[in-house]
């Protein structure tokens, strides 16, 4: 009987020591940053996909070979944090939909999901964001659907920009 | 060998009258239904659903009782526990179907459930058309916990995406604005005039003409000038697939305030000398309404 109280012992002790040994160490893990805040500076278009929204399926293409056989077809965007001012540097070969520039805001500060472009023409643009741009992030996206002229919405543009400066 | 015919003839004779048998309890109203976003009235014959089974043998039994049958879902989507759209309600779900979900009877042993897919199951046209729709009918005690079960089989009602084949020369998107990426595309392969068959990579062009709101039309080159144009070139970008891709507006250095009514494409080869080598059919994309 003393026996089987020793290896229970020894058998929870042994236990507890593995589960203790298990325990992650807390890392620091840095500064605190607000979401968002990376989208400062100059983007150059990556890729760019359509999705024709007028299809049973909605069917999608890939067009970033258009723009990666000519870098001068490739859109550019910067975004300045005074003002919240951002500009067209280089128009590219996209559909015009931000003209050459004006203001951005996100909906929800500190946890944005939606990106609004109000162009120099007063055109609101509202574009949920494909992935939230930190500083450290070289990519960031966001989609923009287009309506026709009877409200129906009929080609989506999913974007991916790469971080220039 | 007379042997292996009679039992092909023995398994082609079973698979038929199997289908006969059950292949259409399950109709829909409209007959050929396309479009999950508009009504559609599920209808199911229980007199054809396999009676073989004693779980059917029992759920007609309850019908012929008098009992109300209930439709049980679970594609494209199911409703958790303690939704208003789940399929039972309480400890026991099987055996305390959700109200929402009864059946209208039709007549003797065929029930109907109406509803918008899209709408019923809170999902878009896309998920419909891969799930399709699978259910099966019981009545509001379905039995189990210990007793026999009391339900038909499952059930699916096929919803497929209307027919839209391409034909060999076709535009993405479908429905452009001219201020839109466009891609024209002719897919060799499916060529059936043989004299345009297997063209070389140097081989396609394409005739272009816009015709503006006004009525005016813009070509950038002459129908037997084409070949000349090497603008008008449709590039080789996968085999048998040629593509001319575009802003319409940019590429037909439109002025402002001009609108396009549509495009007119011809694809044919760099050297034209007879309807030979040409498609057969104009592609045509109205832009006009989606201008306004």
């Amino acid at each position: 009987m003393k026996t089987m109280k020793h290896i229970i012992w020894i058998m929870l002790i042994a236990v507890i020591s593995v589960v203790s040994s298990c325990k992650p160490e807390v890392e620091d893990i840095g500064p605190a940053y607000a979401a968002g805040e990376g989208i400062y500076g100059s983007w150059e278009i990556e890729s760019v996909k359509q999705v024709d929204l007028t299809q049973p399926i909605p069917e999608s293409k890939d067009i970033s070979s258009y723009f990666n056989s000519d870098p001068s077809r490739k859109m550019q965007l910067r975004f300045d944090q005074e003002n919240n001012v951002y500009a067209v540097p280089q128009l590219g070969v996209l559909p015009r939909t931000f003209a050459t520039g004006g203001t951005w805001r996100f909906d929800t500060i500190p946890f944005p999901t939606q990106l609004t472009f109000i162009t120099e023409a007063n055109d609101t643009i509202i574009t949920p964001i494909r992935n939230m741009p930190r500083e450290i992030d070289r990519y960031f996206g966001f989609d923009v659907t287009r309506t026709d002229s009877c409200g129906t919405a009929y080609i989506r543009y999913e974007y991916n920009f790469k971080r220039l400066n | 060998m007379k042997t292996f015919t009679k039992i092909f003839s023995i398994i082609g004779f079973l698979l038929v009258s199997t289908n006969l048998t059950f292949g259409q309890a399950v109709t829909s109203e409209p007959t050929e239904y396309t479009d999950p976003t508009t009504e559609v009235k599920i209808i199911v014959n229980l007199g054809l659903l396999d009676q073989t089974l004693e779980h059917t043998q029992l759920l007609l039994q309850a019908a012929n009782d008098g009992l109300d049958m209930y439709i049980w879902t679970w594609k494209p989507f199911e409703f958790p526990a303690g939704s208003p759209k789940a399929n039972g309600e309480g400890a026991q779900a099987w055996k305390n179907s959700n109200e929402l979900l009864k059946m209208t009877m039709e007549s003797d042993l065929v029930y109907s459930y109406t509803m918008i897919p899209t709408e019923f199951y809170e999902v878009d046209a896309a998920t419909v058309y891969g799930e399709d729709i699978f259910f099966l009918i019981k009545p509001k005690d379905g039995g189990g916990y210990g007793d026999p079960d009391i339900k038909s089989e499952d059930l699916t009602l096929e919803i497929n995406p209307p027919n839209v084949a391409r034909t060999v020369v076709y535009g993405f998107p479908s429905s452009p604005l001219q201020d839109d990426i466009f891609r024209i595309v002719y897919d060799n392969y499916r060529e059936d005039k043989v004299s345009m068959q297997n063209l070389e990579a140097d081989q396609c062009y394409v005739f272009l003409e816009v015709t503006l709101t006004d009525g005016s039309t813009i070509t950038p080159s002459g129908f037997f000038q084409v070949g000349n144009n090497p603008d008008l070139q449709m590039k080789l970008i996968e085999p048998g697939i040629f593509e001319i891709i575009m802003i319409p507006e940019v590429y037909f250095n439109l002025q402002p305030g001009q609108k396009i009514d549509k495009v007119k494409a011809i694809v044919m080869k760099k050297n034209f000398l007879s309807g030979a080598d040409r498609v057969d059919d104009d592609y045509i994309v109205d832009m006009a309404c989606w201008n306004d």
